[in-house]
């Protein structure tokens, strides 16, 4: 056992040895993980129904709730997910981008949210829509790509016309990709005016972003009679073979950040006293051996949380644990998180939902978004910026329909924008 | 404004409030206008324990990146300690000098 240890180790020093090269592996990995559970699980072995079975995921409507382990089955949602991380981590490097918190987080949200939402149809045109903001600005691609990826969360409006329009098949993918391609031009923009507004106590700035988009584009639906129905598809029974899948996963990565950290935790709890505002990012910061243990652990503890209280383990929540292990390689740590999922577990016993509903545990794992309040401002203020987040969310995603994606992104806008003068009366500080 | 005026704005912002919020004695900043970019040094007095010297130079030592610009609009006004990770990706040439026995910071750099 320690000879495996040490050859192991000696393996994985020599990879880190290239910190980019690492930095791009490690992101890699998680697709591969993903790609490879998407085809043993299945479509290995029966090629052509997982191709039926992903034209089925394109073509379904996209808004929330539309989980697709239950339209596709789990060999395809995993293959849909695996192939946008593999494929998004591929733009990174073309691109020539550094590897940081921010490509972890990126990526592995948009891997989380192809298990319900994103797929390889409907994410294409917020990227396009990007670069040519980019071109015309005479700007580089590389300044914006990271809300390219962030705002593919209002892809389910690209997928809305492309399937649901009545005109014909060309005509309806034209009028999609343009309406995408449209939103994608004016992101950048938005995304970056809007950071001032929460002032970086919402992780999810681009969820914000695209939560108005997406109450402009729902707005105008029903304004002309058209309306969004209320979409509820959310699969049960899998809790054995997906914690057999993810628990190892997570494990697996505290265990090559602790031997690249000498074997040890020392460093930690310094990380952990970051706020995690944005912009924290612990790859830069505080180096990839810290950053994966703290993926792990998070990875660890958000599963874990789902299967306590008694919810499923489907395409939503998985894509709420993989936000939360994006973003704990920017901002988010077991201090600051805490607070706000125990803050939202209050809600839930006490508010007229099910505590394992989608409502609750959904607001619990995506609710991390406020997790920078706890870690200002201390775990009381991260468990009130918890239960009132858990009230909003389930409030505002009428607003846009569910064309945003990040629901909770656009909710923890709010809970940030609503809260914070509040502490900054109570707390009499002015430099808020 | 301009982007880099704005940056330069924003940027020494950032660095002020850092420095005051150790308790700096004084703060000086000169800007001086380059043909093609902004000079920029800061001189401080202000005492700085090894840990955060230590903390402020890795908040400095991060390569130049593009992604910076978009977070631009947080630094300054709104900015977290970690934004400065976010000016070093705006940068160039940065340099960081602290005299231990006369607590005097220097820090130069110029808008990218």
């Amino acid at each position: 056992m320690t000879k495996f240890l040490d050859s192991f180790s000696v393996v994985l020093k020599r990879l880190f040895s290239n910190r980019e090269r690492f930095k791009a592996l490690s992101l890699y990995f998680f697709g591969c993980s993903f790609l490879a559970f998407g085809l043993l699980s299945g479509g290995l072995w029966h090629p052509a129904k997982l191709v039926k079975d992903l034209f089925e995921i394109i073509r379904t409507p996209d808004y929330l709730l539309t989980d697709y382990t239950a339209v596709g089955g789990l060999s395809a949602a995993f293959f849909n997910s695996g192939a946008l991380m593999l494929l998004f981590t591929l733009i990174l490097r073309l691109l020539k981008m550094p590897i940081s918190g921010l490509s972890y987080a990126s990526v592995l949200t948009v891997g989380g949210f192809a298990l319900f939402g994103k797929n390889v149809f409907n994410v294409w045109p917020v990227l396009i829509g990007v670069a040519l903001y980019s071109l015309l600005r005479k700007e580089p691609i590389q300044r914006y790509i990271y809300v390219a990826y962030f705002g593919t969360a209002i892809s389910p409006l690209v997928s809305f016309f492309a399937f649901g329009l009545p005109v014909s098949s060309l005509l309806r993918f034209v009028v999609s990709y343009t309406i995408g391609i449209f939103v994608g031009m004016f992101l950048p923009s938005m995304a970056s005016y809007f950071l001032t507004l929460h002032k970086g106590y919402n992780l999810y700035n681009v969820g914000f972003t695209c939560g108005l988009v997406g109450t402009v584009a729902a707005a105008f639906f029903r304004a002309y009679g058209v309306q969004i129905p209320v979409q509820k598809i959310w699969s049960e029974g899998n809790n054995l073979v997906l914690s057999l899948f993810l628990l190892p996963l997570f494990s697996f990565v505290i265990f090559c950040g602790w031997l690249l950290n000498n074997r040890s935790l020392r460093g930690y709890r310094k990380l952990m006293k970051h706020s995690g505002r944005l912009l924290t990012d612990f790859v830069i910061l505080e180096g990839v051996p810290l950053t994966l243990i703290n993926m792990g652990l998070l990875g660890i503890i958000s599963t874990v949380y789902v299967l306590l209280i008694g919810s499923q383990l489907n395409g939503p929540t998985i894509g709420g644990i993989m936000t939360v292990v994006g973003f704990t390689a920017l901002g988010k740590h077991l201090r600051n998180v805490v607070p706000v999922i125990a803050g939202v577990t209050i809600a839930s016993v006490s508010n007229s939902y099910d505590l394992a509903g989608p409502n609750n545990v959904l607001a619990a794992l995506f609710g991390t978004t406020v997790a920078p309040i706890a870690g200002e401002f201390g775990a009381v203020w991260g468990v009130i910026a918890g239960f009132l987040h858990s009230a909003m969310v389930n409030n505002v995603g009428f607003l846009h329909g569910g064309f945003n994606l990040y629901n909770n992104g656009f909710a923890g806008g709010l809970v940030a924008i609503i809260l914070i003068p509040i502490i900054k009366a109570i707390h009499k500080r002015e430099d808020l | 404004m301009a982007l880099d005026k704005e940056i330069v704005t924003r940027v020494c912002a950032q660095l002020t409030k850092y420095l005051l919020e150790r308790s700096a004695e004084s703060l000086n900043i000169s800007i001086t206008k380059a043909k093609k970019y902004y000079e920029v040094r800061i001189v401080s007095k202000v005492f700085l324990k090894d840990e955060e010297l230590n903390l402020l130079k890795s908040y400095l030592n991060v390569q130049p990146q593009e992604v910076g610009y978009y977070y631009l609009p947080l630094i300054g006004e709104y900015g977290s300690e970690e934004d400065l990770a976010i000016i070093a990706m705006l940068l160039k040439e940065l340099d960081l000098n602290y005299d231990e026995s006369s607590h005097e910071l220097v820090i130069s750099f110029r808008v990218r």
